[in-house]
This record gives C-alpha cells, sequence and structure tokens, in this order.
C-alpha cells in the first residue's frame, strides 16, 4: 500500500465516523476494523503513529450506543457545527457563495454529491470523503494527472478543510459527554495537523 | 492491509459522466456572470424594510441593484431578530419573482376568473357591499387579516362602516394565552431570556416556530451559563439546544405545572416578600394546591415526580433569575381545553419565582406609543353591537380578544346568514382553520367574497374579486412598532423594487375601498402623511427612519413595578373577575376533552406545528422552501418508533389518517423523538389550490382532521383535542 491509499483510508473512515450513528453506523463502529484500518495507515504516514492515536478501547460498548444518537445531535447540531462555513460567517451564518464554491470544485473533479445527501455540501463527512477520493485515486494515477491530484488536494485541504477543523475539534473536545467523540475529535485534529506538514499551503494563503 | 478495506464505497458522492456536470454547473453560472459583469459598474443601493415571511416583521436591509433584488440581510438593529434571516425569510423573498403572482385584479365569471380594471372592480365591490349595508346592516360584513403594520387600517375601516366583525387568525393561535396573563398580570409580558440563569420551556419552540431573537438570546444565555429545560410531547428544533428534554404526555401541561407550583408552596421556596406584598390569594392558591403533589402529577403528564422537585429547586436556587418562556401557541395558545387555566398556572408560577418585571425574568416590554390622526384625520366612532361569534359576551366567549374575534366562527356564522359579505386580507381561512369542508361551506355561501392577497389561494380561488396586493418588497406600508424589548422600537416596510404588475399596497386598496364605500372621510391621508402623523409624538423624522429602517425610541426598561393592569394593581392568583363568570378564580387540574383509546393500537392525539423553512399556508409554494422540505423529508407524519414498530410500520411507509372529519395518506417518520401517545403533523403542507402549483397535493393539513370547536372561556380553537386513528396504507 503505498503513502496516497493510507491516507485516502484515513479520510474515508473517519468520514464515515462523522455520520449520524444509526444502527447501521453503530453496528459499523462496533466492528472495529475502522480502528485497525486507520492505526495500519498511521504506521505508513509517520514513524510515531502512538502518540496519533487515542484511546478507542471500551468507549463503543453496548451500553453507550444507545446515547451515541443523542451526543451527536447535542453536539454537533449546537455546541461544535460540523460545517465549515459556521466557523467563517459572522455571526455563524452561512456565507452562500462559499457552499456554492464548493459545489462548483466538486462538480470540476467530476463529482456531485448524491441527491439523498441531506447535509450541507461543505458538512465535514463531506469534506473528508472528498478528500480520500481524491487520494484514493492520486494512488492509482501517474505522471501529470498525478501532480494535478496532488494540487487539487493541497488547495481543497488548505482552503476549505484546515482553515476551520481545528477549532471544531477543540470544541468537540472542550465539549463532548461521550468519550468516543472526544477521542474522534483528537485524532481527527492530529492527522489534519500531519497532513497540514505533508501537503503544504499555497504560498498566497501562508 | 488488505486493499479490500481501502475501496470503501462512496457515500456522498456520485461520479459525473466527464464534462456535463462541470458544463451544466457553467451554464448555470454564466448566466448569473453575464448578469453580475454586466451591473457591475451600477450602485449598489440599500434599503431598510421588514420581512412578510410571517408574523415576525423582522427587520431587513434589502441590496438592490439596477432595480433587482440582489439579497437580503437582517438589519442589525433590530430587537426581533437581531441581525439575522431565518430559512423561510430567505426563501420567501423569491416569490417577488414567482411566475404564480398575481398579476392584475381578477372577477369571477361562472367558474372562472375574467381580469378587470381596479376602477370597475371597485366600484362592482362598492355596489354589492352597500346593497348588503342598506339591506341587512353594517353586522353582515366581516374583515379579516393576518395581523400586520397595516391592521389598524383595516380596523378604521371597519369601524368607518359600522361593522364590528373585524377578525384575525387568533383563535386558532394565540389568543387563550393572551388571555391567560391578562387576567393574572394585566397584560401580555415578554421573556428576558439572555439574562435569564435557567429558562424552563413547555410547548413553545421558538427555533421552529421561528424567533431568531428568541434563539439567539437563548444562546447567549446558555453561553453565560443558563440551564435550558424543555418539556414538549415531541424533540423540537428548541429541544436540540436544551440541557434537557421532557416529553410531556400531551394536554398534561396543567399538571405539570400545578405540581411545580405545589412543590414551591409546600417547600417553601417561592418569595415569600413578592408574594406578600405584589400578589392577591395565595391562601387560596395554597389551599387549592395541597392535592398536586409531583407524585399524582407524575401519573398523569408521566414526568418523573423527582425530576418536577428538582426542577422546583433549581429555579429556586436561581430565582429571580429564572423563567418559564411566557408560551405562544401549543399548549397554551389555542390547543386544549384547559389551556386557559394552563396560562394562569404558568403566570402564577413565574410570580411565586418573584420574576415579574424583574431582570432575567418576565418583564412588560418598551413599547413606542406611536400619534394618533385625530385631530386632522376624524376617527370613526367605536362600534357598539356586539359581535356575533359572541366574543366577549358572558354567557358565551367572555374572554375572547375582541381585537382578534373567532376567526373560526366565520363559516358558521355565513350559513347561518349572520354574514353575508367578507373582505379577506393576506389570510387563507380555507387552508388555515379547522374542518375544511365547513369552510369552504361556509365561505361559499357568502353573496360578496374578496380577496386581497398576492397569490391564487384556496381562499382566493372561491372569490367573487381578488384584487392582488404589491408583493411586501415593492410596497410603502404603515410604521409598526412590534418589536418591543428592553428599549422600545418602530420599524418601517418600504418600496424596495417597483411593483412588476398591476398591483397595489394593501393600505392604499383599504384607503380606495373606504372612498368607494362613500367613507372617504375617515382616509383622507396617503400612507407617507399617515406615518408622519404616527410619528410626531415621538420626535423622530419619517425620512431618518426610512434611512435606518429601524430606530429605538423612549425610555428604556426599568426593573419592578408599582401597580399592575389588574382590576387589584397586583398579580391575581385569585381572579374574582373569573369567579364573577363561573370560571374557577383558581387553577384547578382539568382533563383535556378528549384522549386516545388506550385499548386501541391505532388511536392517537393528534398535534401540529411550525418548522423553521415554512409559514403555515403561506411558504408552502415557494419552490425553495419546498426544495428543503422535500430533501430533508419535511413533510412527513411523526410517530412514535415503539408505537409505529408495533403497527409494523417502517419508517418512510404510507398511512391513512383518519378522524371524525377527514381522513389523509402521509409517509410516516418514525422517531424516538415524540411522546407515544400522539402523532404530529407539520404545519404549512396540504395545498389544495391548484393556482399554487409547486406545493398542490403536497402532504396534508392537521386543519383537514380538525372538528369544529370553541373553549367555553376564549372561544378558541382547542386545536390539538382531536384523536385520529392511523393504519398502514
Amino acid at each position: 500500500m503505498n503513502r496516497s491509499f493510507a491516507r485516502g483510508a484515513i479520510y474515508n473512515n473517519l468520514s464515515y465516523c462523522y455520520t449520524y450513528p444509526n444502527e447501521e453506523v453503530c453496528s459499523w463502529l462496533m466492528n472495529g476494523r475502522w480502528m485497525e484500518e486507520i492505526h495500519t495507515a498511521l504506521i505508513i504516514l509517520t514513524e510515531k503513529p502512538e502518540g496519533l492515536f487515542p484511546p478507542f478501547e471500551g468507549l463503543l460498548a453496548e451500553k453507550t450506543l444507545p446515547g451515541l444518537g443523542s451526543e451527536y445531535a447535542r453536539l454537533f447540531n449546537a455546541v461544535a457545527p460540523p460545517y465549515g462555513s459556521a466557523y467563517f460567517g459572522k455571526d455563524g451564518l452561512v456565507p452562500a457563495n462559499r457552499t456554492s464554491e464548493l459545489c462548483r470544485l466538486y462538480h470540476e473533479a467530476r463529482f456531485t454529491l448524491k441527491k439523498d445527501m441531506k447535509d450541507f455540501p461543505d458538512h465535514i463527512v463531506h469534506e473528508l470523503e472528498y478528500m480520500g477520493i481524491l487520494a484514493g485515486q492520486e494512488g492509482q494515477a501517474s505522471g501529470r494527472t498525478k501532480i494535478g491530484l496532488e494540487e487539487m488536494q493541497m488547495n481543497f485541504f488548505s482552503r476549505y478543510l484546515l482553515p476551520w477543523v481545528s477549532e471544531f475539534c477543540k470544541r468537540v473536545a472542550e465539549n463532548s459527554r461521550s468519550g468516543f467523540y472526544l477521542s474522534l475529535s483528537l485524532l481527527t485534529g492530529r492527522f489534519i495537523n500531519l497532513e497540514k506538514d505533508y501537503l503544504g499551503v499555497p504560498e498566497e494563503l501562508k | 492491509m488488505e486493499m479490500k478495506y481501502l475501496k470503501m464505497s462512496r457515500r456522498g458522492f456520485l461520479k459525473v459522466a466527464a464534462g456535463t456536470g462541470a458544463l451544466t454547473l457553467g451554464s448555470g453560472l454564466l448566466d448569473f456572470n453575464k448578469w453580475s459583469h454586466a451591473n457591475a459598474d451600477l450602485p449598489l443601493m440599500r434599503i431598510p424594510t421588514f420581512c412578510g415571511g410571517c408574523g415576525n416583521r423582522c427587520a431587513l436591509l434589502a441590496f438592490v441593484k439596477n432595480g433587482k433584488l440582489l439579497k437580503i440581510e437582517g438589519n442589525p438593529e433590530a430587537n426581533g431578530n437581531l441581525g439575522t434571516v431565518c430559512p423561510r425569510g430567505h426563501g420567501y423573498v423569491h416569490d417577488l419573482y414567482s411566475p404564480d403572482r398575481l398579476k392584475e385584479p381578477l372577477k369571477r365569471v361562472g367558474d372562472r376568473f375574467e381580469p378587470i380594471s381596479w376602477e370597475q372592480a371597485y366600484k362592482e365591490i362598492a355596489e354589492k357591499t352597500k346593497a348588503i349595508l342598506k339591506k341587512d346592516g353594517p353586522q353582515k360584513v366581516f374583515w379579516i387579516n393576518f395581523p400586520q403594520s397595516n391592521s389598524m387600517f383595516a380596523q378604521r375601516f371597519m369601524n368607518a362602516i359600522g361593522s364590528p366583525h373585524y377578525f384575525t387568525h387568533g383563535s386558532t393561535c394565540y389568543t387563550a394565552r393572551n388571555a391567560g396573563w391578562a387576567v393574572t398580570v394585566g397584560e401580555l409580558p415578554s421573556n428576558d431570556l439572555s439574562n435569564s440563569r435557567y429558562i424552563l420551556i413547555i410547548g413553545r419552540n421558538p427555533a421552529g416556530g421561528i424567533d431568531l431573537g428568541q434563539v439567539k438570546r437563548i444562546l447567549e444565555a446558555k453561553g453565560k451559563g443558563a440551564k435550558v429545560v424543555v418539556i414538549d410531547p415531541r424533540h423540537s428544533e428548541t429541544a436540540i439546544v436544551a440541557d434537557e428534554w421532557l416529553p410531556i404526555k400531551p394536554g398534561t401541561d396543567l399538571a405539570f405545572l400545578l405540581s411545580l407550583i405545589h412543590v414551591m408552596v409546600s417547600q417553601g421556596l417561592y418569595d415569600k416578600k413578592f408574594v406578600s406584598e405584589k400578589t392577591i390569594g395565595f391562601q387560596q392558591l395554597e389551599e387549592e394546591i395541597g392535592g398536586y403533589t409531583p407524585a399524582w402529577a407524575e401519573k398523569i403528564c408521566e414526568i418523573p415526580a423527582k425530576t418536577i422537585i428538582r426542577i422546583a429547586r433549581e429555579m429556586a436556587q436561581v430565582r429571580p433569575r429564572a423563567l418559564l418562556h411566557v408560551g405562544y401557541h401549543a399548549a397554551f395558545g389555542s390547543q386544549y381545553l384547559n389551556s386557559f387555566q394552563t396560562v394562569r398556572a404558568l403566570a402564577i408560577a413565574n410570580s411565586l419565582l418573584g420574576n415579574i418585571n424583574r431582570e432575567g425574568g418576565i418583564y412588560f416590554p418598551c413599547s413606542a406609543k406611536l400619534g394618533q390622526l385625530d385631530p386632522k384625520h376624524p376617527t370613526p366612532d367605536p362600534i357598539k353591537i356586539p359581535k356575533a361569534d359572541g366574543t366577549g359576551m358572558p354567557g358565551r366567549y367572555p374572554l375572547g380578544s375582541q381585537g382578534d374575534g373567532i376567526a373560526h366562527a366565520i363559516p358558521e356564522l355565513a350559513l347561518r346568514g349572520e354574514l353575508k359579505a367578507g373582505f379577506v386580507y393576506h389570510n387563507n381561512p380555507l387552508r388555515t382553520n379547522p374542518n375544511p369542508k365547513r369552510v369552504i361551506a361556509g365561505y361559499k355561501n357568502l353573496e360578496l367574497l374578496v380577496v386581497i392577497d398576492t397569490f391564487l389561494s384556496e381562499t382566493a380561488s372561491i372569490a367573487h374579486y381578488v384584487l392582488p396586493e404589491s408583493f411586501f418588497l415593492e410596497r410603502d406600508e404603515a410604521i409598526d412598532n412590534k418589536h418591543s424589548g428592553k428599549r422600545a422600537q418602530i420599524s418601517i416596510q418600504q418600496q424596495v423594487v417597483k411593483p412588476m404588475y398591476n398591483t397595489r399596497p394593501g393600505t392604499q386598496i383599504i384607503i380606495e375601498l373606504a372612498k368607494h364605500l362613500g367613507v372617504g372621510k375617515y382616509f383622507n391621508f396617503s400612507v407617507g402623511e399617515a406615518n408622519r402623523l404616527r410619528l410626531e409624538p415621538l420626535g423622530v423624522k419619517l425620512e431618518d427612519l426610512m434611512k435606518q429602517g429601524v430606530l429605538a425610541v423612549g425610555e428604556k426598561w426599568k426593573e419592578g413595578f408599582d401597580e399592575l393592569k389588574t382590576a387589584s394593581g397586583k398579580v391575581e392568583i385569585y381572579s374574582r373577575l373569573l369567579e364573577g363568570l363561573g370560571f374557577s378564580p383558581i387553577p384547578r387540574w382539568e382533563e383535556p376533552l378528549v384522549s386516545p383509546d388506550t385499548k386501541d393500537p391505532h388511536s392517537f392525539r393528534l398535534l401540529h406545528g411550525k418548522q423553521s423553512v415554512q409559514t403555515h399556508s403561506m411558504t408552502a409554494n415557494q419552490p425553495y422552501l419546498m426544495a428543503v422540505s422535500r430533501r430533508y423529508d419535511l413533510i412527513r407524519i411523526w410517530m412514535n418508533r415503539g408505537r409505529g414498530e408495533q403497527l409494523g410500520l417502517k419508517d418512510g411507509d404510507w398511512v391513512q389518517v383518519q378522524s371524525v372529519v377527514g381522513e389523509g395518506k402521509i409517509q410516516v417518520r418514525l422517531t424516538e423523538g415524540l411522546h407515544p401517545s400522539c402523532v404530529w403533523l407539520p404545519s404549512g403542507y396540504g395545498i389544495f389550490s391548484k393556482h399554487l402549483k409547486t406545493a398542490f397535493d403536497v402532504g396534508l393539513s392537521y386543519n383537514d382532521f380538525l372538528p369544529t370547536l370553541f373553549d367555553p372561556t376564549v372561544g378558541h380553537a382547542m386545536a390539538s383535542e382531536v384523536i385520529v386513528r392511523v393504519t398502514k396504507a
């Protein structure tokens, strides 16, 4: 497995972790293979993966799962909106041009959000999944295509993900009543920092 | 690691065929870009106004370029919305450019409409109205409108022709709440949410309702450490931000409140100084309240006794900076047989906290005292004829609101021949009143029905004449003092863009109707002149208000009070007024009128409520808002998941809903967020006017299932006193 696939795997798994914990998602979380997958991928990305991977063991017991949905609603509806635009507009308002810009970007990469997707295009689930898709494509590409995909990732990451995810993770970590979401936010924040070093930031944003 | 783990299927994204996605989007953007470039050098005008998307009248800043509306923002100076605009406000402005808008006056000819000139329409309407006035008397004519800034002109019009029959939709919305507060503390107060340390919200949903100012203030209070508790059968949009949600059994809020009062009194948690100095009837309350223990209430309202005790203690710890929200529609407004006494109990519980007109409690907001048109323009004499609906009459609905009337009585009065001509302005009773078959029969029985609206609603569809009103962004209207607060504010609705069609402003239509009916002497003014006269006592120039949109006037709110506007000048825990009218002078437990059949698994109480994206039937035809409703499955009926599974239902199944007056099919949403004894229908759907192409035949309206009921104190519609049977379709 190359580095791109490893990054893609982490993005994809993190994305799924941030979806609403319905029965299907809970069963996937309980299965635990996502943890193995992220851990394995981190070994490829860094020499010291231990410090990046917070403890998840015991946080997803059968008895805690029923409360996960209400914690998700409390946390992400009020305390830590999982939308990029909530962190940019004044008073938390959604700047419409930002979300339409994001849709255009998805379209330019020949992707569109599925019609039954009921969240804004700047939901963390979509932004992480999109990065996962690009990283996965990069893993299979070569030459100019590969370079192009790297640039797309750098641009998307630095303009749309990086500016708000740290604040989002901080709010989750400070307010979470669930050990799972606390650990998830720590892992996300650390991975985003790792990516920042790897992908870099365009000159004009420095 | 095996590759199979890495190949996760795409959950949120679809691959678009090469080129097509970008092209499709590109062409859409190109049009906007073209327009944007063509107008790039033209000035951007910022015109303050206020929103017409619901009754809140939130102050807006409209941005206009080359005569077209570019966007809206909330006016940051406004008490009511604090610089924000809600989804329906954003969506509703697009109706300015809707192809479904009314474009010219219409006259019914047989079963269809024909265009008619304004002058001819006024002439014919005046002839027919005068004939009814002469033959049957002025009391046979009624007017109904949604409360708005120019309501005073409509009331003036009715006074001028001599009819007492001016109505709003109040009896289907809020009249019990207003009456309960007025009897207890003299007037309707407000909530000092941002300064409160404990906010208990019973059956009110400002985040769905929608009151943006309240939502921001609740969040501000939370940010300062306040606790927010929501008691509601449904996990509402407001419950999402609460610290605690308590799913109460519908119709039993009175039991909860009586028990809360019991704990406050029996455990000495109340403000003794305030009670002794500022209330009357505490001793009678002590005697009455003894039996309403938390254990008793738990059996009725299903909120655990220990929770009731805890809430009473928590509130007492931070009083007077603790409040029970004043309420609006559900539980208090017009829902149950016991709604009026529930409000009384709510007001009494607040007064036991000593929070009346206190910082962080319940307060009497400052409201601008606007001037009169007298003496320059004579005011018509007040009407002495009693209302035929029984409002304010002992033995009928003695505490009904004179200002609102009992609008859902109109169809019965029309069928009995007590009303013969009606003017319906910015209101759609055929869709928003209970029991539509009866409403249609009543309104069709009128000899003359004139509708003033922007779209061909259900009611407009059966009218004899339809007068098209200019959209709210196209017209200058009366100044408004609705958004009272810690300091009074006045605001103005003014023209943002020129009218697109042959339409006229509502106030102009009222003035012109009056002139044609021979009562023009009371209407020898323009909106502009009336606005200037009303601003005079405030020392405010109309031009300044037009420039700012919102202005603060008068003195700031002061804590405390000497005398309330009640007969005793104090909080009337015991009401001699109620005693004299034959009602319980102290709140007592009263069962709801009807209850679901516990032996029938298909039996449910039907509840309803607003969503943040729709204002009843008014916005349902707006394509953007309907798209949001569809995208988020907001049209479905809610049912408790456990009850649904007992009936063999799965989420999204179609169900048949049936009551004593109506039936319909709809998809079900199974959820843990609803009390098991009820189902919940969102308001705004079930449009049956074929002229409203976007909304036609989408979802159901709760009104389809409601019988026509009248509460004995206020005459409100008791709109949650209905049992439905729900079966798999």
